[in-house]
């Protein structure tokens, strides 16, 4: 207790009093109010995943009873007949994005080191900040732009590949522009800011130490990065690319306007096919039957399962390395 | 003459090392022109294209009867603006408050859960989220309506929201806080009159980054919002957006409309862009995210 | 590879001058860190540099082997012979410098490899060596560096997994492998414990 102080300045009994009232129930109360409120709505996303997963179990599970396994193994996909089996349109899925990956893997990685090693300081700012802005354009303004600007533009490269190397299968069938080489491509550019942007990150990330042990010991500049920053950055980086991945595999409105949209597995780079994600938007707005929808809503879940298995391979590889940075897919 | 370090130069292998070095030098500034090269290919087309058929029509008539030329895309504007809000009534809340849990509370196990949930949500293919609110709302509701094509947008909404309050409320200095505190202020008047103002800049750009993102979304508006020729405010009835009415016009066969939609996609890129570039510039070095 | 005879060791019996700084002035963007310093240093000696913190010693060491060329912002005036030779002339070669004049740093940085890489790494991209002879090299180099005996059955694992003074050594080892004329030691101790330093100690006597 506090000697009394001088009585104008001492506040009334009553006060204090009031004080340890609110401090004994009211500020507890709004303190418990605000630690659960807030605690509601962060795990509300939890309990969402789980509804979301729980309703596309529930929606496709007449077609999963009815087909089983055969469900992802068949590729006979016929709504009329009462057929479905979506290989196809994982082979599709799985191809596109993969080839997608090889073309821009390559780039990305390059300009990631440019950034990252090579650049002059004034420059790295805005061309980092121009490639991540390709990640901000919508989905179906890559698809436009796949339909009016890059298959007409790849329609001769298509006819001259036939034309040169024809006789291997991957170069058959019609080179209307439209199918497997066209998504690729489109899936390519769209997936390039990703990979620079996250490359980059897990480059600058590598201690100057390193860097300087190798000068130090009279290496160029090309085999400091060969060797310790690379080795250094590997895991990162794979991690960076299946992420990349993640993301073609969930692409959806790009895609469906520049593939084709054929439910068949595709023999070679110019031939229509479907993805997953295309599939689904192409035919659910006038499926018909029971059945047709709860097949489109299994495609969904394979879909789910995928994306949710590469994303948490690639976390995994990202977060170890760069100790915590954020990546939104 | 040589001079004595110049006559070290002729190691085995130096021209060889010089010249890998080079070629990475050059190989790598290709790669970073190649890498900008699409978005200026993008961009220019969608301007050529999109500029000619920007007229005021574009932006206050409704979409002329099919195969009519004219017309323009008010009704897919005006919804896309409406999806926003019910999209914001959703996302923000459960994104800010989530975001606050995150930082003030949560370094627990709970914690960790709900981020790990928030990272796997915003990696569901936007078109599954779509087949999600599909059955969700518009199934019991037997229509497609402006509800569900928000409630889609609004899930899409959270982690990105979460994850940056997060980051800029704990980026809020512990001084601050204890100062309010000292003062006498509760927990929760800390956060919302001081935390929060402090954080305020960053928390807007993130939200504003959000919404950005989920403005040029096409697939989960497919089958919950549905689209319209119509004019409709209507929030139980399907609604037009910009992002489908450019789909819907770039697959038809009719030249009209397919300008259309390319001006629908200039407006759409250019409100997305300015969106993002601004977020970026303005979080630019403080956060950690990436993309 | 033959080093004897450019070596200037096998050709004089009293120690001449390996590196003669003359007037040499460092910036950091404005800030200037070294004034004007002229100082000889002979060959075959240990050579050390005291003084309080923060005075400059780091950066006078990096410029003898032009370390400080990858600081953005960084300027260098003056001139700092070796054998003779002013190395920061343009047309000199780096790289072949810091091959000659190495470095080891205060906190061991062993790169993400084995230790047997490690050690190889310069070697490698020098092309001193290849096959057994690499192989020989590396134990040579751990031996001088009295580091070989706790390694050679470790030597495909991690240089990671082994201890500080343990790295520092390796570093050492590492810097030995590509037979430097001067051996440039920044505080190598001021993180290990003190039986590695006397260690180290004992290393640079040899």
């Amino acid at each position: 207790m506090s000697a009394p102080a001088p009585a104008s300045a001492s506040p009334p009994d009553g006060r204090r009093a009031s004080l340890q009232r609110r401090s004994a129930f009211g500020a507890n109360l709004a303190d418990r109010a605000f630690r659960w409120g807030t605690l509601a709505f962060g795990a509300s996303v939890i309990a969402l995943i789980g509804f979301l997963a729980a309703q596309l179990v529930r929606a496709s599970h007449p077609a999963l009873k009815q087909f089983g396994w055969s469900f992802i193994t068949s590729a006979a996909w016929d709504p009329v007949h009462g057929a479905f089996g979506v290989l196809f349109a994982i082979y599709g899925t799985v191809v596109t994005s993969l080839l997608a990956l090889a073309f821009a893997v390559p780039v990305g990685l390059g300009a990631a080191l440019f950034l990252a090693e090579l650049s002059p300081r004034w420059l790295r700012q805005p061309v980092s900040f121009l490639i991540e802005l390709l990640a901000a354009v919508p989905s179906i303004v890559y698809g436009l732009w796949g339909i009016f600007v890059l298959v007409p533009a790849i329609r001769p490269v298509e006819a001259w590949l036939q034309a040169r190397f024809g006789f291997i299968p991957l170069f058959q069938g019609a080179p209307y522009g439209i199918g497997m080489l066209a998504a690729a491509l489109v899936l390519s550019v769209m997936v390039l800011p990703y990979i620079t942007a996250m490359s980059r990150e897990v480059l600058q990330a590598v201690p100057a130490a390193q860097r300087e042990a190798a000068y130090a010991l009279g290496a160029t500049r090309w085999e400091t990065i060969r060797g310790p920053v690379l080795r250094s950055a590997r895991s990162g980086i794979v991690g960076a690319v299946i992420l990349a991945l993640g993301r073609a595999v969930g692409e959806t409105m790009a895609v469906t306007m520049v593939i084709g949209n054929r439910a068949e597995i595709p023999t070679s780079l110019f031939s229509p096919a479907y993805t997953l994600a295309s599939l689904i938007a192409n035919e659910f707005a006038e499926a018909t039957g029971e059945l047709h929808i709860s097949a489109l809503v299994g495609a969904a879940l394979v879909l789910l399962v995928l994306t949710i298995a590469i994303n948490a391979i690639a976390r995994l590889l990202i977060w170890r390395v760069t100790g915590g940075v954020r990546v939104a897919a | 003459m040589t001079s004595p370090l110049a006559r070290y130069r002729p190691l085995p292998r130096r021209t060889r090392r010089l010249l890998a070095n080079g070629l990475m030098w050059a190989g790598t500034t290709l790669c970073a022109a190649a890498a900008l090269v699409p978005l200026g290919f993008l961009l220019y087309y969608v301007a050529a294209q999109g500029l000619p058929a920007i007229n005021l029509a574009f932006f206050t008539h409704l979409p002329a009867p099919v195969g009519e030329p004219g017309g323009g895309m008010a009704n897919a504007i005006v919804g896309t603006l409406i999806l926003i809000g019910l999209a914001s009534l959703l996302g923000l809340p459960v994104g800010i408050l989530g975001g606050i849990y995150l930082a003030e509370f949560g370094g627990n196990r709970l914690g960790g859960a709900i981020r790990f949930s928030a990272d796997v949500l915003s990696g569901v293919p936007s078109i599954v989220i779509g087949i999600f609110v599909y059955a969700l709302v518009v199934v019991p509701m037997h229509r497609f309506s402006a509800l569900a094509g928000g409630v889609a947008l609004g899930i899409m909404m959270i982690p990105t929201v979460m994850r940056t309050s997060e980051e800029l409320i704990r980026l809020v200095p512990t001084s601050l806080r204890e100062a309010a505190l000292a003062l006498g202020a509760t927990h929760p008047r800390t956060v919302f009159k001081v935390v929060l103002l402090a954080a305020r800049a960053g928390v807007i750009t993130g939200v504003l980054l959000a919404i950005a993102r989920i403005a040029g979304e096409t697939a989960p508006l497919l089958f919950t919002a549905f689209g319209s020729g119509l004019w409709s405010t209507q929030l139980d009835q399907p609604i037009a957006s910009l992002p489908v009415q450019v789909f819907t016009y770039a697959i038809s066969p009719y030249q009209d409309w397919q300008a259309q939609a390319w001006a629908g996609a200039l407006v759409l890129v250019t409100i997305v862009l300015i969106l993002s570039a601004a977020a970026r510039y303005a979080t630019r070095g403080r956060m950690r995210t990436v993309i | 590879m033959p080093s004897d005879s450019l070596s200037p060791r096998s050709h004089q019996t009293a120690p001449a001058d390996k590196f003669v700084v003359r007037g040499l002035s460092f910036y950091y963007g404005r800030f200037q860190a070294l004034r004007g310093i002229n100082l000889a240093i002979r060959e075959r000696q240990i050579t050390a540099l005291i003084g309080p913190s923060g005075c400059g010693k780091t950066t006078f060491l990096r410029a003898l082997n032009r370390m400080n060329d990858v600081i953005d912002g960084a300027r260098t005036e003056g001139a700092v012979l070796l054998d003779s030779e002013d190395i920061y002339q343009p047309h000199v070669d780096v790289v072949a410098l810091r091959r000659r004049v190495g470095m080891v740093f205060q906190r061991p940085n062993p790169f993400p490899m084995s230790v047997f890489d490690n050690i190889a790494f310069g070697p490698r991209i020098h092309g001193l060596a290849r096959g057994d002879e690499l192989d020989a090299l590396v134990e040579r180099s751990l031996r001088r560096a009295a580091l070989w005996e706790e390694v050679k059955d470790k030597l495909r694992d991690s240089a990671l997994s082994l201890s500080g003074g343990q790295q520092q050594r390796l570093c050492i080892a590492r810097l030995l492998a590509v037979d430097p004329d001067v051996v440039l030691m920044d505080e190598p101790c001021s993180a290990l414990d003190p039986i590695s330093t006397l260690r180290i100690r004992a290393i640079a006597s040899n």
